[in-house]
């Protein structure tokens, strides 16, 4: 028995030691990526009102050393995915799909797709870090059911502050996330402290989500992006706009500045304008959500199926390609040419195969959740939907307020990564119970 | 009737559907090699061995005797088919000439008359993230040298290309 604990030991040991030697040493390989536009504003850390989430300016404008933030960051990402791995194995019964899991987890886990946001400096690697971490809690938590651990619930109190901190997109999804949780714990749990570390990360997530409001300059440029990208572009939506005051000669200008480089990027180019200024005090700050509230088609079918609503528009500008294609910084910076990364076959580069691996893997999902129904894995069940609701929000929030086709996706790489994830983690965890089913039935 | 379980069911049925959808909308029609994404004209870049130049306003190149190379990259990650069009004017002596046009990987040559102007329009397959190098040469030994100190053998002057 000593001997069998030792080998397992040894063995979660050794995966991980690999993982973070891997990870860490492409990290010192490759020359951090500064990004002359997004990067400096992660290096000012403000408190209120902030541009940046906390999560990250503390983290880099503490560190400062470009390389130190790349190690740190591969460093933290290690430990997660690792923490996440030991998570699902622990839920696994047979031996043979442990393995099978182990292989295909960190075949994803190693993917170019995920690691080489470690040399960037931007807020993608420690965003999905923090996903990581709360995917890999949550599933803890909705195993323990009734008893919770207190380390457990401290490392998932960490990752919802975590979270909501490290993007303003993730922090947009508080209240659907937290006021179920207050249910949760001042009604159903009777456990004084840990309604007071609740209380505590309700403070903070409220803090995160009132910032990430409290800074007109992200919205103003997202607004613009979308505007050019996508509303000017279908006849009817561009009337509803113009009717609005949009100043109609903006997007010459916008067209202008994407030809050549004319110092300005377009969104910056259109934002600056003294005509948009003035709509976006008059009516511009709340169009985006008066219009996604009064034409229902383009805010429920379009963020995936664009295409269907006008044929002008190819699946390039919906989520489906930001959840498929993933980013691509190791082929296309020259300061990645020292990577290790393979993209392995979660991110196939062409899209047409990019799109057949996610619709692989909602078929994966759909039929494990069809065998987890039949199996009665109903807490299972119910966390894979609710996650994959979750990731669906998300999404549609980033969709609405900003993901340009150039932007989708790096803005939509966390959800990407989550429908990957839970296609491995359905379909090994589903196999299992049915395989756990049939043994108990032979038994009996 | 459990309401619940046919609930679950709805919503696992509902997920393989999105599979199906994203299966038959968004990748197949996308194989066939002629379908692209992308607008495949924004995608192809290129950089001439010669400097661009400006004509009113007008930008160009001027391919000279000695032997020319044009380098088109696509930066998509899709395959692109399609025809790579050059149009070619003559060098400031008026000669005529014979424009050769060859890829570096390829055996197969275009060759073209140019006299006041010239099209030439030459197909061509590109991987995605990948480049192709067209070598422009001339068959007329006739020099075009200018008595401006420019101590270049004018060939011809490429004045537009685009990837149809």
């Amino acid at each position: 028995m000593r001997f069998r604990t030792n080998a397992k030991i040894i063995s979660i040991f050794f995966v991980s030691l690999t993982y973070l030697t891997y990870r860490t040493f492409n990290a010192a390989l490759v020359d951090p990526f500064f990004d002359d536009f997004d990067s400096p504003a992660y290096f000012d850390f403000q408190l209120f009102p902030a541009f940046r989430t906390h999560g990250i300016t503390a983290v880099f404008s503490i560190i400062q050393n470009e390389l130190m933030i790349s190690l740190f960051q591969a460093f933290i990402g290690s430990l997660v995915w690792i923490y996440l791995w030991i998570v699902i194995n622990e839920k696994l019964n047979s031996k043979i799909l442990k393995i099978l899991f182990t292989i295909s987890f960190f075949i994803l886990a190693s993917s170019s797709i995920i690691v080489e946001h470690d040399s960037a400096m931007l807020s993608e690697s420690l965003s999905i870090s923090s996903t990581i971490l709360l995917f890999a809690t949550t599933i803890k938590i909705t195993e323990a059911s009734r008893k919770i651990f207190s380390r457990t619930f401290y490392a998932w109190a960490f990752a919802f502050v975590w979270f909501f901190s490290t993007k303003s997109s993730n922090s947009i999804l508080m209240p659907l996330i937290i006021i179920p949780l207050i249910y949760v714990f001042y009604v159903k749990y009777q456990f004084i402290k840990k309604k007071f570390i609740f209380g505590i990360i309700l403070v903070l997530s409220l803090f995160s989500f009132l910032s990430s409001f409290s800074s007109d300059i992200s919205k103003t440029l997202n607004t613009a992006g979308t505007i050019h990208n996508r509303l000017w572009l279908d006849d009817n939506w561009r009337k509803e706009l113009l009717l609005s005051g949009y100043p109609k000669f903006s997007h010459d200008l916008w067209l202008k500045h994407g030809i050549r480089d004319l110092g300005v990027p377009p969104d910056q180019a259109v934002v600056n304008l003294p005509e948009y200024k003035k709509w976006w005090e008059d009516q511009g700050e709340n169009f985006l959500i008066k219009f996604i509230l009064t034409n229902p088609d383009y805010a429920i079918l379009g963020p995936v199926a664009l295409p269907l609503l006008n044929s002008d528009f190819s699946f390039k500008q919906t989520l489906l390609s930001g959840w498929s294609q993933g980013t691509d910084m190791t082929f296309a910076e020259s300061k990645f040419r020292n990577s290790i990364l393979p993209r392995t076959f979660f991110w196939p580069d062409e899209p047409e195969k990019a799109y057949l691996t996610l619709s692989l893997c909602f078929i994966a999902i759909g039929l494990s959740l069809l065998v987890l129904i039949k199996t009665k894995s109903n807490s299972f069940f119910y966390s894979v939907v609710l996650t994959l609701l979750f990731v669906l929000v998300w999404s549609y929030l980033n969709w609405w307020f900003g993901s340009k086709p150039v932007d989708m996706p790096r803005h939509n790489l966390a959800a990407a990564i989550m429908f990957r994830l839970l296609a491995i983690f359905c379909v090994f965890y589903s196999i299992d119970q049915f395989i756990r089913q049939k043994k108990s039935i032979l038994i009996r | 009737m459990n309401f619940r379980l046919i609930g679950n069911y709805l919503i696992s049925i509902t997920i393989i559907i999105f599979g199906f959808f994203i299966l038959f909308y968004a990748s197949l029609p996308l194989f066939p090699k002629q379908v692209n994404e992308i607008d495949k004209q924004r995608v192809i870049g290129m950089r001439s061995s010669s400097p661009m130049e400006f004509d009113n306003g007008k930008e160009f190149w001027w391919m000279v005797r000695e032997g020319n190379t044009l380098t088109f990259h696509n930066s998509s990650d899709e395959i692109i088919v399609g025809f790579l069009i050059l149009e070619l004017a003559s060098n400031p002596c008026n000669n005529d000439e014979i424009i050769i046009a060859k890829f570096s990987d390829n055996m197969n040559q275009q060759r073209v008359e140019l006299r006041d102007s010239a099209i030439l329009s030459i197909p061509v397959e590109f991987n995605g993230k990948s480049e192709k190098i067209l070598n422009i040469n001339f068959e007329n030994e006739k020099k075009c040298l200018l008595d401006n100190g420019d101590a270049r053998d004018f060939g011809a002057k490429l004045v537009k290309w685009s990837y149809l």
